[in-house]
């Protein structure tokens, strides 16, 4: 493996997977990821995160039901995996750590 | 239902990309987003969005593999292509830097022409319904067209046509502009609100409406600044012709450089003080103007079959008039009219000049570097039998040689847009007719041209070799190339050589032609004298106290005030009607005051006053033309008639010879010169100087000029510069000359190329020549044989080819012309051969003096 960071629009795509369970596939993490941010994300910038993902390691992905809006072409179900999980939790801490030294400077009223 | 599908490019496109793992769940996907937006945001958003999001999947983790067999031979053979042809560049250095130079000369003057005849074909483009604009044009008798026509008949057809949008009619003029002490002659037109309706011309400030208004006028952003500098000109009062006073209320940006109008302020029509054509009047033509615009869609009939009716009504059956549509388009390039508004169309003749010869040198340069090419047959046969025997077809052979011609092309090409834009002055300064009709550089169009062009130009080059060298047998060309007769003297390179020096000889002899011609019609008497003259611009000026200072000073011989310049060609026309003349027939005409015709020395055929010429009010002067027009047989049976033209009636008192305005070979057209009635109506003063003064007159001119209190600038001309540039053929000359200059370059360039060569390759034989003690002379003979047996072939086809050429293509049209002589003949053979000839004997000789046994020792 690489590289096991996890950059900022990967974290958000794969806290998204999390959040979406176990209907976790293309257009609903984009959308569910477009009306929490706010900015648009293509389709393409969409799946290379999560390729970047799978390649890391973080998810496993598996083929899902198809329904009629897709002209039954079936779903990729993306689910997160033990050590997507562990960066979750290290990049979680690092920024908490970041936090409780930061937060005195950043929350005093100016 | 199509619009509710998605873009059916979009989606093969990803079809195409697309890893095929990936490719069902993110088609479906997409499928999904497409309906979703169908449903919320319509087809259009939906198929908008769905072509957006396949172009963004278009990134390295979704592209598929390319299949490596796929497209790996095809990049792989470019590349040793490329390779190869980079490598036999660099191995003959001085072949190729021959071969790019002599190619990058023929394309610059290729691409010199591109931009030349682009440039001519983009004017008028930038009107916005350019499609359905027409000017109305006037027939008459059928024997000459007028770019103008009556102002009627522009208010005839306004509104009376359903087919057409809008009408404009305008009138040109050519006033003094005055405001604080600024001063000058400027031209615009008196025109309607509908003028800027029609034309898209853009309007900076001020509102079109107002062109209704008598006291306005609109300048054009360089007027406006000449006058008013940085500050504000609208609202500004201007006094056109001395008295009419004038508000400016509007900025126009400056008129493109290829409108086929040229303005610098826009007055109205209505201003009766200025405009003095009466809008009514079917008979006053010359110099207004109207264009229409079509409704969309809406065809010319209604409109034709309207014209048609108006010239049948307005017109007696014995002197019609005929109205025809000219599309913009059709404008400029195109026919040539009299009285034609702003400029002009150029001469065809010189369109199919320059394209032609362009084409020429093209086709000489893809020659030369054919024909130095295949002289290095010898170096490449083993390369291309190594190839052959490996297998390689014939295509790829050509494919190959076509690669790497069009890479030299190519080369030429970039080299050639860097000579172009180092030439580009000097071929404005030609001329100052080309500053003025044509903007030489390069645009965007432009360069996608050159592009087309210099591949062009490599293929055409390449083609010839290419079959060339496809066409070895491998064993041969592998074994013992030197064997194998007819590499060295092919006929094909005879061919190439003798076809190039042919084209060579033709085009020098023309130029040489054409500039003994002109050198012919500059010393022709013209029946004046522009010796010494000075013109100087009155601006509509009290010029009587300069006038007075002027002739008391020893410098000035005489002096005279005139409407207008004799050598220009801006003279008017009038109606002329004499005594038994069953109708009034047209004639130029000039004003001038008394001191004209001894001035220009214009020869006096008979005269009323004995040993003087001077014109009084209600005299008039004709020229032989005029005479011939009234059928009267000698100049003393003129005098004392009395004729109606222009304003007035007069008395002839005076017949001149038929001096010539124009090209000597234009014929002169029936002249009158009036005396000035108005001292406004001299707009021109010439002034004769002491021979060998000119300077020192000048600066006394320049001095008194304000010393009696002009505030005009002192704007003066020499006439022998504006005599020199005048007519087609001063540009025509110096274009040709330019051109064939460039040719013979090219072909001398090509020529020491083989020349160098061919020595190359004997050099061994001629080492061994000499060791068995052939006299130096004989040596030179062989090797030099074959090139003055070609070069005699050329001559023998090349002189009665442009012998026959000119004289029956134009110099026999000519009346007064020079002949094509033995001298013409001697000359461009001397020019051509000369330097061939010095070309051919320097690596001839140089090969001589060296040890023979330097070329023997490496065998």
């Amino acid at each position: 493996m690489k590289s096991t960071n996890l950059g900022e629009f990967e974290e958000l795509v794969l806290l998204t997977v999390v959040a979406l369970y176990d209907e976790a596939y293309g257009v609903a993490v984009k959308e569910d990821l477009e009306t929490r941010t706010g900015r648009e994300v293509s389709v393409g910038a969409l799946y290379s995160a999560l390729n970047r993902l799978e390649k890391k390691g973080f998810i496993t992905s598996k083929w899902g039901e198809s329904t009629r809006e897709r002209g039954g072409k079936r779903k990729r179900l993306f689910n997160i995996s033990s050590s997507g999980k562990k960066a979750l939790i290290q990049a979680r801490n690092v920024r908490e750590e970041l936090w409780d030294l930061s937060k005195g400077l950043i929350l005093k009223p100016e | 239902m199509k619009e509710f599908d998605p873009p059916k490019w979009a989606l093969r496109f990803f079809q195409w990309f697309c890893r095929p793992d990936y490719y069902e769940f993110i088609h479906g996907d997409l499928e999904e987003l497409f309906l979703a937006t169908l449903r919320e945001k319509g087809p259009e958003a939906a198929r908008r969005q769905y072509a957006r999001q396949v172009i963004k999947l278009c990134r390295p983790s979704v592209f598929r593999k390319l299949p490596a067999g796929r497209f790996l031979p095809v990049l792989n053979l470019a590349r040793h292509y490329t390779v190869v042809a980079k490598r036999n560049i660099w191995k003959n250095k001085a072949l190729s830097a021959m071969n790019v130079a002599g190619l990058s000369l023929g394309m610059t003057v290729g691409l010199l022409v591109i931009t030349a005849v682009s440039d001519q074909y983009s004017f008028d483009n930038f009107h916005k319904e350019k499609e359905r604009i027409y000017r109305v044009i006037t027939g008459s008798d059928g024997s000459f067209d007028f770019a103008s026509s009556p102002l009627a008949f522009g208010e005839a057809i306004k509104g009376a046509v359903a087919d057409v949008e809008a009408v404009t009619s305008f009138t040109s003029l050519y006033r003094s502009l005055k405001t604080g002490n600024q001063k000058g002659m400027i031209s615009g037109y008196a025109a309607d609100e509908s003028f800027l309706d029609v034309f898209t011309f853009p309007l900076i400030q001020g509102n079109p409406q107002s062109l209704n208004d008598p006291s306005v006028i609109f300048l054009t952003e360089s007027l406006a600044s000449r006058f008013f500098g940085t500050g504000n000109a609208m609202g500004a009062s201007m006094f056109m012709a001395d008295s009419v006073e004038l508000i400016v209320g509007g900025l126009l940006a400056d008129p493109p450089k290829n409108s086929h109008l040229r303005f610098d302020f826009l007055v109205s029509r209505q201003n009766t003080d200025l405009v003095s054509v009466t809008p009514g009047l079917w008979s006053s033509l010359f110099s207004s103007y109207n264009y229409i615009r079509l409704k969309e869609g809406a065809g010319l009939n209604a409109a034709q079959s309207f014209a048609n009716r108006m010239s049948e009504m307005h017109y007696d059956e014995d002197r019609r008039n005929t109205f025809t549509f000219q599309q913009l388009n059709a404008i400029y390039p195109g026919p040539s009219l009299v009285n034609a508004p702003g400029i002009g169309s150029p001469e065809h003749r010189l369109f199919k000049i320059m394209g032609g010869v362009a084409l020429v040198i093209l086709i000489f340069s893809a020659f030369n570097y054919a024909s130095l090419t295949t002289a290095r047959s010898f170096a490449r046969a083993n390369e291309v039998g190594v190839r052959k025997a490996f297998g390689a077809q014939k295509r790829q052979i050509i494919l190959q040689v076509l690669i790497e011609s069009v890479v030299i092309s190519l080369i030429a090409g970039l080299l050639a847009v860097l000579l172009l834009k180092l030439i580009i002055p000097g071929v404005y300064g030609l001329h100052p007719e080309i500053v003025k009709t044509f903007n030489l550089e390069p645009g965007f169009v432009t360069y996608q041209w050159f592009f087309v062009f210099a591949l062009f130009t490599g293929l055409m080059g390449g083609l010839i070799p290419a079959f060339y060298f496809s066409r070895f047998q491998p064993v041969q060309a592998l074994r013992d190339f030197q064997n194998v007769r007819g590499f060295s003297k092919t006929r094909l390179r005879k061919v190439l050589i003798s076809f190039q020096l042919i084209l060579g000889l033709i085009c020098v002899s023309t130029a040489l032609l054409t500039q003994r011609q002109f050198n012919y019609e500059k010393s022709f008497d013209r029946g004046y004298s522009s010796d010494n003259l000075i013109n100087i611009e009155l601006a509509g000026t009290d010029y009587e106290a300069f006038r007075n200072e002027l002739k008391r000073n020893a410098l000035i011989e005489s002096v005279t005030v005139s409407s207008n310049v004799p050598s220009s060609q801006t003279s008017s026309s009038t109606g002329l009607k004499w005594p038994g003349a069953a109708r009034r027939s047209s004639a130029r005409f000039l004003k001038a005051d008394e001191h004209f015709i001894n001035t220009f020395k214009i020869d006096m055929l008979a005269s009323q006053q004995v040993a003087s010429s001077a014109l009084k009010a209600g005299e008039v002067i004709i020229n032989q033309a005029a005479m011939k027009l009234m059928e009267i047989e000698s100049p003393e049976a003129a005098l004392g008639i009395y004729v109606t033209a222009a304003d007035g009636t007069y008395k002839i008192t005076g017949v001149i010879e038929d001096f010539k305005l124009r090209g000597i070979n234009i014929p002169v057209k029936p002249l009158l010169i009036l005396p000035i009635s108005d001292p406004k109506e001299g707009l021109i003063m010439t002034v004769k100087v002491v021979e060998g003064m000119k300077k020192e007159a000048i600066a006394f001119m320049q001095k008194t000029w304000h010393e009696v209190g002009e505030v005009s600038v002192f704007t003066y001309a020499d006439f022998e510069d504006r005599f020199v540039h005048e007519g087609p053929n001063s540009l025509l000359t110096k274009l040709l000359g330019f051109f064939a200059l460039q040719l013979l370059v090219v072909a001398l360039l090509g020529l020491s190329g083989i020349v160098k060569w061919l020595t190359e390759v004997r050099a061994r034989e001629m080492g061994i020549r000499k060791i068995l003690g052939a006299a130096k002379s004989q040596l030179i003979l062989s090797l030099s044989r074959s090139f003055f047996v070609l070069t005699l072939l050329a001559l023998l086809i090349a002189l009665p080819v442009s012998y026959i050429g000119n004289t029956e293509l134009w110099l026999n049209e000519l009346t007064h012309r020079v002949s094509f002589d033995w001298k013409i003949l001697v000359s461009s053979i001397l020019l051509l051969m000369v330097p061939a000839t010095f070309l051919m004997l320097m690596p001839t000789l140089s090969v001589l003096k060296k040890n023979p046994v330097e070329y023997l020792r490496s065998e």
